[in-house]
């Protein structure tokens, strides 16, 4: 592995591990931590959320906000699409480690026409043909085998995480760093240093989340005005839509939670239906 | 020069091509699922609603020369037939739903349904040029039907929402959606059951108060597209 790509797995291996070792930090100390709960770590996980939430407001925002201004709307979308491109062999790769040939050929459909007719990934004629597209990642993989999630952690820069796919997106980054290193090699051999090699590969992954922030930005901010609690909001989501994805249902809830169409006045019987509507 | 249309028939000419030769080698293999008449029957009412709602919405959107407040108003109504708030805030409520006498649950509610309209309603400028197309319906735990539908077009095209409904004196009415796995009444449940879990149910009242009326001020327009 050249250098580029061990600085491209240790950029998010190292934010990970960071948090993975305030988890055993935590344990160690113990102080009564209940770990069957989804979220054993809420208070550190709020303080990590809070300084998120205080890098996004200063740094994150007014850049994507200069970005939306340099780049129009269609480019933000075709480079979306271009970095989506650049992922499919992971998902591809996914799709197989989960036997689902179905997916595996539309994938590749998906690769193959959108390098060759759409301008090497930056037009998504694939979804304009109908391919549909597929979301597979080693955190699915690992759950589709039947490794629970684990513990939620919200990880600082990069958002939530559960235990389990954090370790997934650590071994797709890592792949990815292994698919494309003829690349990184061919512009070693061009004599770029090794810090220009860091800088192009943190710039790079910086610019993919830049960019997709500058997309969802207005979504962003209405659902931070919208929330009650927001650090809740964005780990209910996260957990649900994680679950929904590992279960292939994102057309319905896959959350462990029973009794979430149920309440009490089920059970009883001769109450009268109460209707509060055109109150 | 081949024109773009002429292009996409081919490509997908080819592509279906070679899918369906796949598709029926895998499928070869794969036991046919029977699906029970009944289950069919109970699908059918809430499904259709569903259908003519998304298509009364969806023609409502298209019709971009007319001022945002009016479709926006237009859309709330066909919405208020379909949507059982009353069950909806009895879900996000849970427990705490049996300890609010009556006149606070027709508080709770009304002041729900106003921030989920509210908080739903200015965000359907953005589905101007959508349609939805209703792919699958199952049947759920308690006579529950789930319908399912996806978003064609537009900046969120190809995402899934799933419609719960439940009938309820002799009416489908929804009482979930579910986006891309997560359902709404899931996640103000949790976020409620934080806000309430250090205030009272007065709290959580004053918190969509204060936010419906906030919301309800005109908002700057923004240019930005």
């Amino acid at each position: 592995m050249t250098p580029v790509n061990s600085a491209r797995r240790l950029l998010s291996t190292l934010l990970l591990a960071l948090a993975f070792v305030s988890v055993s930090g935590c344990a160690t100390t113990g102080e009564g931590i209940d770990w069957s709960g989804p979220d054993p770590l809420e208070r550190a996980n709020r303080g990590v959320f809070a300084f998120n939430e205080r890098l996004d407001r200063w740094l994150l925002e007014p850049a994507s906000k200069a970005w939306d201004f340099v780049l129009p709307d269609v480019a933000q979308t075709s480079l979306d699409d271009f970095f989506g491109h650049l992922n499919m062999p992971i998902v591809l790769a996914n799709d197989v480690l989960q036997g689902k040939p179905i997916a595996a050929v539309e994938d590749l459909a998906r690769i193959t026409h959108n390098t060759v007719f759409g301008f090497g990934g930056f037009y998504d004629i694939a979804t304009h043909l109908g391919i549909p597209e597929n979301e597979e990642d080693f955190g699915q993989t690992l759950g589709y085998y039947g490794v629970p999630p684990g513990p939620y952690l919200m990880v600082p820069i990069l958002g939530p995480y559960s235990l389990r796919d954090g370790i997934g997106e650590i071994i797709d980054t890592t792949a990815t760093g292994y698919l494309y290193s003829p690349i990184w090699q061919s512009a070693e051999t061009l004599n770029f240093s090794t810090g220009e090699l860091w800088g192009v590969s943190i710039g790079q992954k910086g610019l993919e989340l830049l960019n997709l922030r500058t997309i969802f930005d207005e979504e962003l901010e209405e659902s931070r005005k919208d929330a009650f609690d927001y650090y809740i909001f964005v780990r209910n989501a996260y957990l649900q839509n994680r679950a929904a994805k590992v279960a292939d249902q994102t057309g319905a809830p896959a959350i462990d939670e029973d009794d979430l169409y149920f309440f009490e006045d089920d059970f009883e019987e001769g109450e009268e239906e109460e209707d509060y509507d055109d109150f | 020069m081949i024109s773009e249309h002429a292009m996409r028939g081919v490509l997908r000419s080819v592509f279906a091509r070679g899918l369906t030769a796949l598709l029926a080698v895998v499928f070869a293999f794969v036991p046919a699922v029977a699906v029970a008449d009944d289950d069919e029957a109970l699908v059918a009412a809430p499904r259709q609603i569903i259908d003519d709602a998304a298509s009364q919405i969806v023609a409502v959107l298209a019709r971009t020369e007319e001022p945002a407040e009016q479709r926006v108003s237009e859309i709330e109504e066909i919405a208020y037939e379909i949507f059982d708030f009353t069950t909806m805030s009895k879900l996000v409520l849970a427990r705490n739903w049996r300890k609010l006498d009556k006149p606070k649950r027709a508080e709770f509610v009304r002041e729900f349904k106003t921030h989920l309209s509210r908080t739903y309603g200015t965000r359907l400028e953005r589905f101007n040029d959508v349609d939805v197309e209703v792919y699958g319906s199952q049947v759920e735990v308690r006579n529950d039907v789930s319908v399912k539908t996806r978003v064609v077009g537009g900046q969120f095209g190809g995402a899934e929402l799933s419609y719960r409904l439940r009938n309820r004196k002799d009416a489908w009415k929804i009482i979930d959606v579910v986006i891309e796995g997560v359902s709404l009444v899931s996640n103000y449940r949790t976020q409620f059951a934080s806000v309430l879990n250090g205030g009272t149910i007065d709290d959580l009242i004053t918190k969509l108060k204060d936010k419906n009326f906030v919301v309800e001020q005109p908002e700057p327009k923004k240019t930005d597209g």
